[in-house]
């Protein structure tokens, strides 16, 4: 029972080790996407707002990994991070926006309430951009890897 | 080619022109806004001028940016149709996806687009909405031309100028008024959409503005493996057409010479590399229509 104890000790120990070693980074950014991958071109994994504690899994240059409370992962730009906490703001313009955006609105791409009533409001077609949504949206990372491969750019 | 040299428009990149006359750190004070109203017409002006009370500008949360960048770009698109080629259209996406890597939001949501117009002109609206004319693509003769033009563009998307200035000038004293307006807000949102996009086609950003974005821009896509010195060599080839075209600028915007030479000084400082890709470009931009 003794070594047992000592055992239970040296694993909280080495747990207690491990969870103060995980580095922290705060979102200074008032929302930003988490993506699958290092580039705009991927897709959407969710929708982080200002102040939310994440948990760094890896680094490549100025990408971050982030672990996510759900057990997934995903990439963020060092841009929107502080390596210091940030506080939420404290008034927001519409409250629920924010959680509605992460939840329907920006990751589908459509036409924003606000730009729908613009356009209805003003008779405007709002299928011209859409089309362009579509497309932009149509373009895979493999396709954007092997442009960028191709003509040696992009972000290194 | 039916040439319409667009002068004051000419690479003027209008983001969000709320800020128009806003690189002074002073937010678009009562005599901005007054200056502005002969464009953006006296209500919006007013809107403009009387604090925004019920869109505070500080207020503005990143699904109302959007919302406000695709309300101009749906205006824009309806002016200018898309060049109906999605060849081309992809193309440019995947340029300025490969631009916008290197700038300071390489994950943002970015939209690229070819409005069929003559005119040589580029638009950037708020939240990543970039568009480049078939007319400025046609004066073009590589990749790393285009990308220049993109980079500049989405420079001014980064700044959000405007909206940091209001928010500068407005503090978060409304707030609570405008959270409980919601019917007010889409109005206002509807009525700041108008106020960008007339000043999107009409005039364009300060002269440091667009010195700014110049200056930015070449930095972006030297950064992204493009050779800055086809953006000069696109705007000196502007500023020789300009002249034989006869056109003036609008003495709210810098002149092409004055560009060409902040430009050409601020490349002395950078290497003389990268890829300029005219191959490629002449693939995939040529038979725009």
């Amino acid at each position: 029972m003794k070594i047992s104890h000592v055992s239970a000790a040296a694993i909280a120990l080495v747990l207690g080790a491990t969870v103060a070693s995980a580095e922290s980074v705060w979102v200074k950014a008032e929302l930003v996407d988490i993506r699958s991958g290092k580039a705009a071109i991927y897709p959407k994994v969710t929708t982080v707002k200002k102040g939310d504690e994440l948990t760094v899994k890896s680094r490549d240059g100025h990408w971050v990994e982030v672990q996510l409370a759900n057990g997934s992962s995903g990439w963020i730009n060092d841009v929107s991070l502080s390596s210091q906490k940030v506080g939420a703001d404290l008034v927001g313009f519409a409250p629920g926006a924010a959680a509605a955006e992460m939840s329907t609105g920006v990751a589908a791409r459509g036409l924003q309430p606000g730009a729908e009533t613009y356009a209805s409001s003003k008779g405007l077609s709002k299928a011209p951009l859409e089309a362009l949504i579509a497309l932009r949206k149509s373009i895979q990372p493999a396709e954007y890897e092997s442009f960028i491969n191709e003509g040696h750019v992009g972000a290194k | 080619m039916n040439f319409k040299f667009h002068v004051p428009l000419l690479l003027a990149s209008c983001t969000l022109l709320l800020f128009a006359g806003c690189n002074n750190g002073g937010g678009l004070d009562p005599n901005t806004a007054s200056a502005l109203s002969p464009l953006i017409g006296q209500q919006n002006a007013q809107f403009l001028s009387a604090g925004m009370k019920g869109v505070n500008a500080a207020a503005l949360s990143t699904k109302d940016e959007d919302a406000l960048g695709q309300s101009i770009a749906v205006a824009l698109t309806n002016q200018y149709p898309p060049v109906k080629n999605d060849n081309l259209q992809r193309y440019v996406n995947l340029v300025g996806l490969a631009v916008a890597s290197a700038s300071p939001n390489p994950g943002g949501n970015w939209i690229f687009g070819v409005l069929d117009t003559p005119d040589v002109n580029a638009f950037s609206g708020p939240n990543g909405y970039v568009f480049v004319t078939r007319g400025a693509i046609e004066h073009m003769q590589d990749e790393a031309e285009l990308a220049g033009v993109l980079a500049h563009e989405i420079s001014h998307v980064c700044s959000h100028d405007g909206l940091n200035q209001i928010k500068a000038k407005e503090g978060t004293a409304a707030l609570a008024e405008a959270a409980s307006a919601a019917d007010s807000r889409l109005a206002q949102l509807s009525s700041m959409s108008d106020a960008g996009y007339d000043v999107l086609t009409k005039t364009g950003y300060s002269q440091n503005q667009e010195f700014a974005a110049d200056r930015e821009g070449v930095k972006i896509m030297a950064a992204a493996g493009y050779n800055p010195e086809s953006y000069l060599a696109f705007l000196r080839r502007l500023q020789s057409q300009q002249a034989s075209s006869g056109g003036k600028l609008m003495s709210t915007h810098p002149g092409i010479g004055q560009r060409v030479s902040r430009v050409s000084q601020e490349l002395q400082s950078m290497p003389h590399s990268g890829a300029t890709l005219a191959q490629r470009f002449q693939n995939n931009a040529l038979n725009l229509h």
